[in-house]
């Protein structure tokens, strides 16, 4: 099954636009630390760091509430059928 | 066997061939001295082990290990089928150089790269799998593990592994599968239990997932295959892991964990870079971060921006995510989580400092990077830039490899060039024996049991074995109390420990540090014991030989009253009764008549070793808080037998383990599973009768 296929239109686009944009931010931020680690800044470098952990944090669960939100759940209700060959891989 | 041969040719020949072998290549050069010298590999913790310690852990699984101080409960139990193996090749002529390499740096400086290759290769093809592979193998947090934490080092190189078996299990429904993930589980617990507790955490999640993305989600077959799953691995080390539930030890019970300072604070952590990471190492002393070490963060949330994202590719940023943020410990933000985490989730107190969590950090990374390669790679591909050239068309795909590389190599490759350029030192570069502590050996190994006490610490080459253990001055005193330094009657404490050599050692490094003072303190006293005689030949070292040193076993004539009375104890009189060892930490002694009142056993104090004379089981009581006392009553001429509780549990629990890997083996390798060699045999059987 393709999660992708799925049920599209359950999706809130406002999640996903967000998640995008705390991405870009997050990509900023880590931009960011690379230039202040080059010139040794560390105080930046702490402030940078930790507002790129937290949006990519952000991020990362916004998007998988979206795979959550498109995720089909109903397969949780498919029966197993009555037969199962045994196979080896 | 043809599977296994089939699957050997399609490594070395096949169309993966030419990425694992440069996988392998870039693993050799990273760890040069591992590969092409034969020298002897031990810096810190790594001690160099003698034939001797080695032989001591072929046969059965040891409970109770002697080999240093006054002996502990086996920690390392784990550990029994790799020591087990180092044993028994010790006993066939094959020194520590080799098997230290054949047990554990070869696989660590290889598997890494090799194991994450396999497990991205059919989701993203060759040469992103080649690129996550290079990832995993090379950032610093895991090449720091080879400098010192072998056993971590391995268990790091197992889980892509692992996980890699996990999907096989629950894509195809694969019984070989979910066997080999079990043993694969298996070989993380032996090597490093802490990492299999973080490992599972991570396959639990992947299970769930992929069990979501195949369904039907809850079968039969699948519930089966998970029981497999986890059942192997506690089956194959229950033989610890019973005895440590149902016993647990007296010596390290009273000890509380404590959460050590924080080393790693978010840049370090978010940026995949051990904050010791420097050219050579330097170990407790924290380095700044090169700019280019966030170039590594900095492409692996890259594929965040795709609107597309597969679920799998966002479950590893997720876990890159939780190891970013456990890897910090407790540093900003939520810096209260780790403690509490620490103090409330169960098996969590054993992360008394985060570095661990660098897996997760590694595998999530390694994971996003292959993404990320396949993205541009299949971007590419797609192009075909057209030229009038005498070749003709040419296609952007080699090109584009060589460049996907070659990034890779500067954002990951970057920081651990020490690596390449061999001068890393610490466990990356090779040592020799110095010829003082051959010949300290040859003296100490001489025959029955007895200890060496080392000042102040037992030194890396320092000789021991269950046989001959080593007593390290600094560690003892901390345990047993620095009131010991300053008792009146040195000598009686020497017999007592059983204590035959004392040495003092050249030791650079705490020349000067007035914090070990009450040690110096110590061999002052020590020395001055009349008795002691010194031991000529070995310049540089004082050695001295303690001819009065009791057995590991003897009798004292006290009452059990006094037992807890130092002094009384010291000053009781001895005497040497006999006794042998029958089997691993059980010896029979024989008590003469008149019987002595108490039956001391030279081992750490630890409740749970039991004696027994004439079926009436003996306690156990502390002899000066240290040793094993047991009380007699008075039976003259019987057998008094002494054994570590754990220890049948142990034996018993190898069997059980050895009777499931070779189950789970014979399964995995077999071309038909057994039930269908039976389902077609049965029916010819019946037939024929």
């Amino acid at each position: 099954m393709n999660l992708r296929e799925e049920a599209v239109d359950r999706t809130p686009p406002l999640l996903r636009e967000a998640s995008l944009g705390l991405a870009l931010i997050s990509l900023g931020l880590l931009l960011a630390c690379t230039l202040t680690a080059l010139v040794g800044a560390n105080d930046a470098l702490d402030l940078f760091a930790y507002w790129a952990f937290v949006s990519a944090s952000l991020a990362v669960l916004m998007r998988a509430l979206e795979v959550g939100l498109r995720f089909p759940w109903d397969v949780l209700r498919r029966m197993p059928p009555t037969t199962e060959g045994f196979r080896n891989g | 066997m043809t599977r296994i041969i089939s699957c050997a040719k399609s490594v070395v020949l096949g169309p993966n061939a030419p990425y694992l072998w440069f996988l392998v290549l870039v693993g050799v050069l990273a760890h040069r001295d591992w590969f092409l010298s034969t020298n002897p590999i031990a810096v810190g913790d790594w001690a160099y082990l003698w034939p001797q310690w080695m032989q001591g852990f072929a046969g059965p699984p040891i409970s109770w290990v002697s080999e240093a101080n006054l002996g502990y409960y086996n920690l390392n139990a784990s550990l029994y089928w790799i020591q087990g193996s180092m044993g028994a090749l010790s006993l066939l002529g094959v020194g520590f150089n080799l098997s230290e390499r054949l047990f554990f740096f070869w696989p660590a400086g290889l598997l890494p790269g090799l194991t994450m290759f396999f497990f991205c290769r059919s989701h993203t093809g060759r040469i992103p799998a080649t690129v996550a592979g290079l990832v995993y193998e090379l950032n610093t947090a895991g090449l720091f593990l080879g400098g010192a934490h072998l056993t971590h080092a391995m268990a790091y190189a197992v889980a892509p592994l692992a996980l890699l078996f996990l999907r096989i299990a629950v894509e195809r429904n694969s019984t070989r599968g979910a066997l080999s993930f079990g043993l694969a589980f298996a070989l993380i617990i032996a090597y490093e239990p802490r990492y299999a507790y973080i490992v599972a955490g991570v396959a639990l999640g992947y299970l769930v997932l992929l069990s979501l993305k195949h369904p039907p989600v809850i079968t039969k077959r699948r519930s089966l295959l998970v029981a497999a799953m986890a059942g192997i691995p506690a089956a194959v080390n229950a033989y610890w892991l019973v005895p440590a539930a149902l016993f647990p030890s007296q010596v390290f019970s009273g000890i509380p964990a404590q959460l050590l300072a924080p080393t790693i604070t978010l840049p370090y952590s978010l940026a995949l870079y051990n904050p010791y990471w420097s050219t050579p190492l330097a170990s407790f002393q924290i380095q700044p971060i090169p700019w280019y070490a966030f170039l590594l963060p900095l492409l692996a949330f890259l594929p965040l921006l795709s609107r597309r994202l597969d679920a799998e590719i966002l479950f590893f940023a997720l876990v890159a995510i939780c190891g970013i943020f456990l890897a910090k410990q407790n540093t900003p933000p939520l810096a209260d989580l780790y403690p509490w985490f620490f103090a409330h989730v169960p098996g969590f107190s054993v992360f008394r400092e985060s570095s661990k969590f660098f897996v997760l950090t590694a595998l999530g990374y390694a994971v996003l990077l292959g993404d990320l390669t396949a993205r541009v790679w299949r971007r590419v591909s797609t192009l075909r830039v057209r030229r009038q050239s005498a070749r003709g068309r040419l296609r952007l795909q080699p090109v584009f490899a060589l460049g996907a590389v070659a990034l890779v190599a500067i954002a990951a490759v970057a920081p651990s060039q020490g690596a390449f350029t061999n001068s890393l030192g610490d466990a990356f570069t090779t040592t020799s024996v110095p010829p003082l502590y051959t010949n300290l050996s040859r003296l100490l190994d001489d025959g029955g049991f007895s200890r060496s006490l080392w000042f102040l610490t037992t030194p890396l080459f320092g000789f021991h074995s269950n046989e001959h253990p080593a007593v390290n001055a600094t560690s003892f005193l901390v345990q047993y109390g620095t009131g010991l330094a300053s008792f009146a009657d040195q000598e009686d404490l020497l017999n007592c420990l059983s204590i035959k050599y004392v040495i003092e050692t050249p030791d650079a490094v705490y020349a000067g540090d007035s914090s070990f003072d009450f040690v110096r303190s110590w061999y002052s006293n020590v020395t001055a014991v009349a008795s002691l005689q010194p031991v000529p030949g070995f310049p540089g070292t004082q050695v001295w030989r303690n001819p009065t040193a009791l057995p590991l076993i003897y009798g004292i004539d006290l009452p059990p009253q006094q037992a807890a009375n130092d002094s009384a104890v010291l000053s009781a009189p001895k005497v040497s009764i006999p006794f042998r060892s029958v089997g691993v930490d059980t010896y029979q002694v024989t008590l003469p008549t008149p019987a002595p009142k108490l039956v001391v056993l030279s081992q750490a104090y630890d409740g749970n070793w039991v004696g027994d004379v004439g079926n009436r089981e003996v306690s156990v009581f502390p002899l000066m808080h240290m040793l094993n006392a047991f009380d007699t009553g008075g039976a003259n001429g019987t057998t008094l037998t002494i054994t570590y509780r754990a220890q049948p549990i142990f034996e018993a629990g190898a069997l059980l383990s050895v009777a499931v890997i070779a189950t789970s083996m014979v399964f995995i390798v077999s071309p038909t599973p057994p039930w269908e060699w039976f389902r077609r045999k049965l029916p010819e059987a019946r037939r024929g009768s």
